[in-house]
């Protein structure tokens, strides 16, 4: 299931964070050389952006790839714990089940029908994508406490090196 | 009891706890933010609020600035650009005493220049410049330890997504942000210069120098001209006005990306890869703006910060005390927590009482974002200690032996910028950018 | 809900309103707002007050009346060009030419009958009821050079105004080339000569400091600003018919609280202008009129707006 959930993220993620580039780029073109500030780049770019976020943690929940600190769980030699994965794992399920399932509907709702200016969409369309990347991370979090318990496979997270 | 307190105690407790038990620092902040939300209002409210936060808080034209930064520092550390810069600084510097290790710092001074983090910046110099160090007889621990001691400069000298992320919280302007870090940049630099000085007068191997002739200086500079440009197209674009910051790194990207191409650096099927490299740098510092804002929420619902304001202010009226009080926590958090996670969670707290004393914003956000890099050199969590140790390919253990003496002579510059506020100051008063 | 913590309660037996506000501690509205809650608290035995929670800590406007929509916030001040998106009739309100002074506005907007169901009609869709306005004041045209009288004299003058079309008409239909932009950008962008002035009341001008760099002020009193103060229905709705009452007693000694600290404030900021070198132009009120008439017959083509309009510009107390 994993596998295949990437296989989607990855060319969205990817195709959404050039549709980004694009619209910036074009906007500094816009103005700068065309002398024209066309009204939607700003918008679309935001939108864009957020949905690339929301579509990006989905992704890397399901790559492992956080950042969260094991210095005292290694201290303590519980690091690789059947247990303690099956709780990180739940703690990241109530987040996806509580902040972006639950509230992310609730604020689709309220602004369904709220416009956007310059956008054929609402402001509630946009939020969407809220509840979607919940539902992942809920779905994936599950798959990887089950995982846990069933084989006691404890892989961890991967240390995140980029750049914060 | 107080709602300040339950909600205080919530928020303490679960993230305390969960941080612990090594639950995502996302996770962890949202989860918490969002209990002691709860706490204040229900439970049903506070998934709305949390959820609507969460996107607000990521909702800003600055912040778009972010992943096109990070997309440019992914493009230049593919090769091609990082090589020439470090050629450029061996020019600078080759003929010094210890010729390789000024290099490395002078490298990460360019790169930095030219990037919005620190960590590309220990990557990619290190990469480079740690098989050449061996070769010349240094050790691992050491070559690496100059490595990460300079990569950090980058965080101060403009582009830099930290003073982004600083401005974002403290509603300070970028443009004086970024010019207000190029004198404590320089410094972080000149202090590391300094040390490597220090060690080669100890140690006779690491003396050598370098010797080049006139006509390869002035080639190798030549060479390097055009990723030196960068700074002035970003940092001047800013400047002058003519960009927003976010236009400004768009167009980094898109010269990055040219020059790559022109190197043979990257080609166009490498795009997918470095887009989906930036996505994840960029997800996990999105996702920490998210559930800040979550806790900024939290935390002005239930008045936790005017609390521990008036608890710092009860304590003495000594602005020196309040600042030293603030350095030695931040040094502390800095040991645990990346910079972006403590500037979205401190500084919200922090800024209203030292404002109160008639700090300059601007100025407490370059100690805060000195102080702070000096956290991701570290243990027991540090970014730039880890991707130094890992491209220098040595143990982290020798590694920080070889650190301390920087980390002690960089707190030293710590409290020269702390109490001297015209290093920060200074320069964005002269070029207007206030 | 059985949390006995904190801001929480019922409407049927009282509790601690949670008020989100984007001014500072020391905006008249701030002011009135905090002894709106003590007189609250006093007059109901302490079962009903306010926590104010100022500089849009709890978000900016738009989304701050989300959270009133919701219930997770009590009341909130908010623009009419936001209650404008929810229900078009709060446009007529913000008409040029529509209040003859600060008086008027407040009598008009404390009537009942004159509005109609106006202030009730976003309780259907919204869960939002609108308790009254906070007058803005009047705002006038300043400019980094002058001093002028005439809407010719406005010719090809860049006039920032706020990003909204009816403002962006009205300065236009005055003769000048209205310029959108940010509020935090506008000194220097006058200061370098990209803008060459723009409107706004004359507390305002104080504040922002743009009296440094636009010393020329015409009293064009073109509009007079309203903010509206709403509360979610169901809390409103909820209250005891007694407490109800008790409220907008109080709720009414606000506005009035507010409106007189608005008018002192205003002479204030006149005085400091002039004594830091502000001049005052009085403008050629007819000609500005005739412009802004014509703008208007555009607004007021469908005839229940022009009813509306018709029925406040001849209210008489
Ligand atoms: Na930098
Ligand atoms: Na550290």
């Amino acid at each position: 299931m994993i596998s295949i959930l990437n296989s989607v993220l990855r060319p969205v993620c990817a195709g959404l964070f050039a549709f980004l580039l694009i619209v910036m780029v074009w906007q500094v073109f816009a103005r700068q050389i065309l002398n024209d500030a066309p009204a939607w780049t700003g918008p679309a770019a935001q939108y864009a952006f957020i949905w690339l976020v929301f579509a990006g943690a989905a992704w890397m929940f399901a790559e492992r790839e956080h950042i969260a600190i094991d210095f005292f769980t290694k201290l303590l030699k519980i690091d690789r714990t059947r247990s303690l994965e099956v709780f990180v794992n739940l703690m990241s399920f109530a987040f996806a089940v509580l902040l972006l399932i639950w509230g992310g509907v609730r604020a689709v709702e309220i602004t369904w029908t709220q416009a956007i200016p310059g956008l054929p969409f609402s402001t509630g369309q946009m939020f969407l994508v809220v509840p979607i990347s919940g539902v992942l991370i809920a779905l994936i979090s599950l798959r990887h406490a089950v995982e846990a318990i069933r084989t006691g496979e404890t892989a961890g997270d991967n240390e995140s090196t980029e750049a914060i | 009891m107080d709602i300040a307190v339950v909600s205080g105690l919530v928020l303490v407790v679960l993230i305390a706890v969960l941080l612990l038990a090594r639950v995502p620092i996302a996770v962890t902040i949202g989860l918490a933010a969002f209990l002691a939300i709860a706490v204040v209002i229900g439970l049903d409210s506070a998934t709305f609020v949390a959820a609507q936060r969460l996107t607000a808080g990521m909702n800003s034209t600055t912040l778009l600035a972010i992943p096109l930064f990070i997309l440019a520092g992914t493009i230049m550390n593919n090769g091609g650009i990082a090589r020439r810069l470090i050629d450029a600084a061996e020019v600078m510097v080759g003929r010094m005493p210890g010729s390789l290790a000024q290099t490395n710092v002078v490298a990460n001074g360019l790169f930095g220049s030219v990037s919005g983090a620190a960590v590309a910046s220990a990557a990619a110099v290190g990469t480079v410049m740690s098989p050449r160090q061996k070769e010349q007889g240094y050790t691992p621990a050491f070559a690496a330890a100059v490595n990460v001691a300079s990569a950090p400069a980058g965080m101060l000298i403009p582009p830099s997504n930290t003073l982004i992320i600083y401005s974002l919280v403290s509603g300070t302007s970028i443009a004086a942000l970024f010019t207000a870090g190029y004198i404590p940049g320089l410094l972080w630099m000149l202090t590391c210069a300094v040390v490597v000085w220090l060690y080669t007068r100890r140690d006779p191997e690491l003396k050598q120098s370098l010797k080049l002739s006139l006509p390869v200086a002035v080639a190798t500079l030549a060479r390097a001209l055009p990723a030196i440009f960068m700074v002035v197209v970003v940092i001047g674009g800013i400047l002058v006005g003519f960009f927003t910051p976010t236009e400004s790194a768009a167009i980094a990207v898109v010269y990055s990306l040219l020059l790559s191409m022109i190197y043979r650096s990257v080609q166009v099927r490498d795009m997918p890869e470095i887009l989906l490299t930036a996505t994840k740098t960029t997800v996990i510092v999105l996702l920490l703006v998210g559930v800040s804002a979550v806790l900024s929420w939290a935390m002005a619902i239930s008045g936790i910060p005017s609390a521990l304001a008036d608890l710092m202010l009860g304590l003495t009226d000594s602005p020196t005390v309040i600042l030293l009080i603030i350095m030695v926590a931040l040094l502390i958090i800095g040991t645990f927590l990346d910079p972006t996670p403590a500037i979205l969670i401190f500084v919200p707290i922090l800024l209203p009482i030292v404002t109160e004393f008639g700090v300059d914003p601007v100025h407490f956000g370059i100690m805060v974002t000195f102080n702070l890099s000096l956290g991701t050199i570290t243990p027991p969590v540090g970014v730039t200690l880890f991707v130094g140790s890992k491209v220098g390919d040595t143990p982290i253990e020798p590694l920080v032996r070889r650190l301390l003496p920087f980390f002690a002579a960089l707190v030293v510059t710590l409290l020269v910028i702390v109490f001297i506020p015209e290093l920060s100051l200074w320069l964005p008063g002269v070029l207007g950018a206030e | 809900t059985g949390c006995t913590y904190g801001l929480q309660g019922t409407p049927e037996t009282g509790k601690t309103m949670i008020f989100a506000l984007d001014q500072a501690e020391d905006h008249p509205s701030y002011i009135a707002l905090e002894a709106f809650s003590d007189r609250l608290e006093d007059a109901t035995d302490g079962r009903w007050d306010i926590r104010v929670y100022p500089n849009a800590a709890l978000g900016n406007q738009q989304e701050t009346v989300q959270l009133v929509s919701e219930g997770s916030v009590d009341m909130v001040v908010a623009s009419g060009t936001l209650l404008e998106n929810l229900n078009r009739d709060f446009r007529t309100l913000a008409l040029p030419l529509l209040y003859e002074d600060i008086d008027h506005q407040m009598a008009v907007l404390s009537d009942e009958e004159i509005l109609g169901d106006l202030f009730t009609s976003l309780e259907e869709p919204n869960n939002l009821t609108v308790l009254g306005g906070f007058t803005q004041g009047e705002r006038h045209v300043y400019t980094k050079n002058g001093p002028f009288t005439e809407p010719d004299d406005l010719n090809g003058q860049k006039i920032r105004v706020q990003e909204s079309d009816l403002m962006i008409d009205m300065l236009s239909a005055m003769g000048s080339n209205p310029t959108p932009l940010s509020y935090a950008e506008v000194y220097t962008a006058i200061q370098s000569g990209v803008l060459d002035g723009a409107e706004n009341n004359l507390i305002s001008y104080m504040t922002t400091g743009h009296n440094v760099v636009a010393p020329h002020v015409a009293l064009t009193a073109h509009q007079v600003g309203t903010d509206y103060v709403v509360i979610n229905s169901e809390v409103f709705t909820g209250m005891t018919e007694e407490d109800r009452q008790t409220f907008l007693q109080e709720w009414q000694a606000t506005v009035d609280h507010h409106t007189q600290m608005w008018v002192e404030l205003t002479e204030e900021a006149a005085d400091d202008a002039e004594a830091q070198g502000s001049t005052f132009t009085e403008v050629d009120q007819q000609a500005f009129t005739d412009g802004l008439a014509e703008m208007l017959e555009d607004e007021l083509a469908d005839p229940e707006v022009r009813e509306l309009f018709d029925r406040i510009q001849n209210y008489e107390g």
